[in-house]
């Protein structure tokens, strides 16, 4: 099988209809009947960069169930997922949550935390805390925008010390300034691409991951706004599992800015990643080279 | 002046081969052997033909093979293609080179890609570029009423700039099809082409053809374009008999006639549909069919029923249509 | 052996699809290993008058004869067009094991005295009946298809809608697919799902842990489908190959992977 180059940007892949020449690629990669899925889907090391965001204890079980089921070697969690305002009392019990299910399941979690920036210093300290405490990366929501100037503290420091700053993003119509006439009712506050798009711009030596490609978002255009982007990388997270979501996210992403992420639907982000034409070492990087690469660069990498 | 009208049409004037294209519409393949009339007779540039999947309905000429040999058969020389799935397909860049290739495939360069543009969505520039540089298009072909996008978006001006700095042809469809028609789930949207007055005064270089335009502009609209030479239309939705001889003239005969649109009389400059009461010279209409959803065959009647001159005719037919291209 | 009790051939308006054709879908079978497939056409969803999609599925199973075999029509049938019992007799003589109604992209409710007519008819020429939830996540979805979207007021679709079409004709087969939006139903529309006519296939977004589900309504309840070429190729399959032994049987996975589909679709699998 002949691995694509290691990034196919929009304007390389456009010339000539390449795309004829990378589909006879994946072409090669004809499966035969008896077709031993879950052999398959064995056979990659992985690491969930988009673990549960809810801690109770049949949630934490199910996940290392599922962790034990399909060979996934760590799983990042975090507990963001929340309406509330987020009050720095509120986002250090979170962490808390946190920390402690980590230091249960040293064998299997990572762990993620949670800041609101519309409280500065107690973010900034909060990080030093979770970082004290073994905890790897952010999972930050939707209390404010990631383009908003409030962040700009926040993502400073991150950036500064090699963190990943994972946020929660939608591409939905009627969301965060995207589409509004249809408008779906949630917090104006929700970052969509574009406003990934601005903060990458803004600030090219920190890296970006925006959770979830199968997020009810749409996917499409999602993979075109971040294109231009190489410190904006994505997770297959989330519960969609549109045919061609995979492959269409390797033409304009490459293959080295994808993570496999669960976001707890775990049937739909591996089903989907299977029935792709990735290849094998295409497979075998966005299950765990690359979220890898990038911890390592903040010394968070696995064993 | 010579004149020309569907009895002309359908023995002298323009010959036998015509005849086979349009007096025989829809059974018989042009002559192997054209007689040296024939061989006079003008060629037809379709403007407006679609291929893709027209969703609501199966099409009896859908994709380039059926759609190709069907137009050949009526003198069509080349077709102006937009593609059906660019109405409602996000990623448009995957339509437009699936486009290009089923034009490039039917051969002959029978079928030029128009590719399109969809403001809501990133990069359209992007698109824009590759619709000229990478899949060579002539011509750039938009749906505001199914696009999300009209010609009030804050980005239309830098687009259709351009699209002129690129001396692309800018299409604009008004409909694909009757509103009384549509499926129940389709929302397409109402609006208005007023902007391109002023947008053509400022860009005089801009090539701009209307396309299934009628039921969206006003009679007192289509005056204001009728003064503005670089905004052409096609025929693809002219109705009435005698419908282009009256663009041509006005509506002289039409102007004290009584219209009645929903229960209410109206006079020409009151009705909502394209009447205009400027003559609109024939340099600024151009064949379009709308095919494969209108028959071919409809579009080509419309000219023959028009009491034309030849060179009104041989222009309608071609010679405009290969003009605008020109530039 | 597998059977695929979900998928497509032809168009979706609104997005490029991959290998949606004949042969496309063939080529997915056997590269992931699945024997046989009940195949609708998808342009049939949009279509008014869903028979001339319906023509062109067994036009193709016609010009393909060594593909009858494997592929398992059904015909997309509208109700709330003229005709459809002329249509629904001529799909019969083409061979159909059953249909697939689409009442939003059709604008009729399950409850519909046509609806309902239609599926008698089935019910009385034992023909499957097949439902589906939603065809695509509507967060993502076009904005020019359905007015569903979910976190409005008028959200997606779930069972719950289906339910007063399953009471009104209950001895009928069904197929439930893509199911989203949950399982749950009214108290009293719970007995009528437990019929061993009703099945789900595993494309559906709310089959959340199979492991419990199994537990719950048992492996009989479950066959797989895929919603391709819409959704994934895999992930309706991993839903029944990652289920350890201690949570089904081999002959228990057996059901789902075609077990229970020939069961309903008997006579119709050649």
């Amino acid at each position: 099988m002949n691995d694509l180059p290691d990034k196919l940007s929009r304007r390389t892949f456009a010339t000539g209809l390449l795309s004829t020449a990378v589909l006879t690629a994946f072409g090669k990669n004809e499966q035969k009947a008896g077709f031993d899925l879950m052999k398959e889907v064995r056979k990659f090391r992985k690491l969930d960069a988009y673990a549960t965001s809810v801690f109770t204890r049949e949630s934490i079980e199910q996940h290392l169930d599922f962790a034990d089921r399909y060979g996934i070697s760590k799983l990042f969690v975090a507990n963001p997922m929340t309406q509330i305002e987020l009050t720095p009392a509120q986002f250090r019990e979170h962490n808390n949550k946190v920390i402690q299910a980590v230091k249960a399941h040293p064998e299997k979690l990572r762990g993620h935390f949670t800041v609101n920036p519309r409280f500065k210093k107690e973010s900034l300290d909060e990080v030093d805390r979770c970082l004290d405490a073994g905890l790897v990366g952010t999972r930050l929501y939707q209390q404010v925008k990631i383009n908003d100037p409030i962040y700009a503290p926040v993502i400073e420091k991150l950036a500064s010390r090699n963190i990943l700053i994972f946020m929660h993003g939608e591409c939905q119509m009627g969301v965060g300034g995207y589409k509004m006439k249809y408008d779906a009712r949630k917090v104006p506050t929700i970052s969509t691409p574009g406003d990934f798009a601005e903060v990458a711009a803004r600030y090219p030596e920190a890296m970006f991951q925006f959770a979830h490609m199968g997020g009810g978002s749409d996917w499409e255009c999602m993979c075109r706004t971040f294109e231009p982007y190489p410190n904006i990388f994505i997770d297959t997270g989330g519960s969609n599992n549109e045919e061609n979501m995979i492959d269409f996210a390797l033409q304009h992403l490459g293959e080295d800015r994808l993570f496999f992420g669960s976001d707890a639907s775990f049937y739909q982000s591996i089903g989907k990643i299977f029935a792709s034409r990735l290849t094998d070492s295409q497979k075998e990087k966005l299950f765990f080279s690359n979220y890898q690469k990038v911890l390592k660069k903040g010394g968070f990498h696995v064993d | 002046m010579a004149k020309i009208n569907r009895r002309d049409f359908c023995t002298a004037a323009i010959g036998s081969a015509f005849v086979a294209g349009a007096g025989r519409l829809s059974a018989s393949p042009l002559p192997a052997t054209p007689d040296n009339e024939a061989q006079k007779a003008p060629f037809i540039i379709d403007t407006n033909v679609s291929l893709g999947q027209w969703p609501f309905r199966h099409l009896k000429y859908q994709g380039a093979g059926a759609l190709g040999d069907k137009l050949k058969k009526h003198r069509i020389k080349q077709a102006w293609a937009g593609s059906f799935d660019a109405l409602f397909h996000k990623n448009i860049d995957a339509v437009n080179a699936a486009l290009t290739k089923e034009c490039a495939a039917y051969g002959r360069n029978f079928f030029l890609p128009f590719g399109t543009i969809n403001l809501a969505w990133p990069d359209w520039e992007e698109d824009l570029r590759r619709c000229h540089e990478v899949y060579k298009m002539k011509g750039i072909r938009i749906y505001p009423s199914y696009q999300t996008f009209d010609l009030t978006h804050p980005d239309f001006g830098k687009f259709f700039e351009q699209v002129a700095k690129r001396k692309l042809v800018l299409q604009i469809v008004g409909d694909m099809d009757d509103s009384r028609n549509h499926h129940p789930i389709v929302l397409a949207r109402d609006f208005s082409y007023a902007p391109l007055t002023e947008l053509v005064a400022k860009t005089p270089e801009a090539r701009v053809q209307l396309l299934y335009w009628n039921h969206r502009v006003s009679a007192k609209q289509m005056d204001l374009f009728v003064g503005t030479p670089n905004i052409v239309f096609d025929t693809a939705r002219i109705e009435t008999a005698g419908g282009i001889d009256a663009m041509l003239d006005g509506n002289q005969h039409h102007k004290d006639r009584v219209f009645t649109f929903g229960g209410i009389e109206r006079t020409l400059s009151e009705i909502p549909w394209g009447r205009n009461s400027k003559p609109v010279p024939a340099e600024r209409i151009l064949f379009g069919s709308h095919a494969p959803y209108f028959p071919v065959e409809a579009s080509l009647f419309k000219l023959f029923e028009s009491d034309l001159t030849l060179e009104q005719s041989k222009s309608i037919m071609e010679g405009n249509a290969a003009g605008l291209l020109q530039g | 052996m597998w059977i695929d009790i979900n998928a497509y051939i032809g168009h979706w308006p609104y997005k490029q699809l991959h290998d949606s054709t004949l042969t496309g879908l063939i080529a997915r079978m056997d590269r992931f290993g699945i024997d046989k497939a009940v195949v609708a056409h998808l342009d049939g969803v949009h279509f008014k008058n869903s028979q001339s999609a319906n023509e062109a599925l067994f036009a193709q199973l016609k010009s393909e004869k060594s593909l009858q075999k494997r592929i398992i029509p059904f015909a997309v049938i509208n109700p709330a067009y003229p005709g459809w019992e002329a249509d629904l007799k001529k799909c019969i003589s083409n061979g159909i094991a059953g249909v697939r109604l689409y009442p939003q992209y059709h604008d009729y409710l399950p409850e519909d005295p046509a609806c309902v007519a239609l599926v008698r008819k089935c019910r009385d020429a034992n023909l499957v009946v097949g439902l589906t939830t939603r065809m695509v996540d509507s967060r993502q979805r076009s904005w020019l298809d359905l007015p569903n979207v979910a976190g409005t007021e008028i959200g997606e679709w779930s069972l719950r809608q289906f339910m007063p079409l399953v009471r009104e004709v209950p001895g009928a087969t069904y197929f439930f697919l893509n199911v989203a939006n949950g399982l749950a139903v009214a108290k009293e529309d719970a007995a009528l799902l437990k019929s061993d006519k009703i099945i789900f296939d595993t494309s559906g977004r709310s089959l959340g842990f199979m492991p419990d589900l199994v537990q719950q309504y048992g492996a009989g309840k479950f066959a797989f489908g895929s919603h391709s070429p819409l959704l994934d190729y895999v992930t309706g399959m991993l839903r029944i190959e990652s289920l350890r032994d201690s949570e089904a049987t081999r002959a228990q996975k057996d059901q789902m992977r075609s077990g229970n589909a020939i069961r309903l679709l008997g006579t119709h699998i050649r």
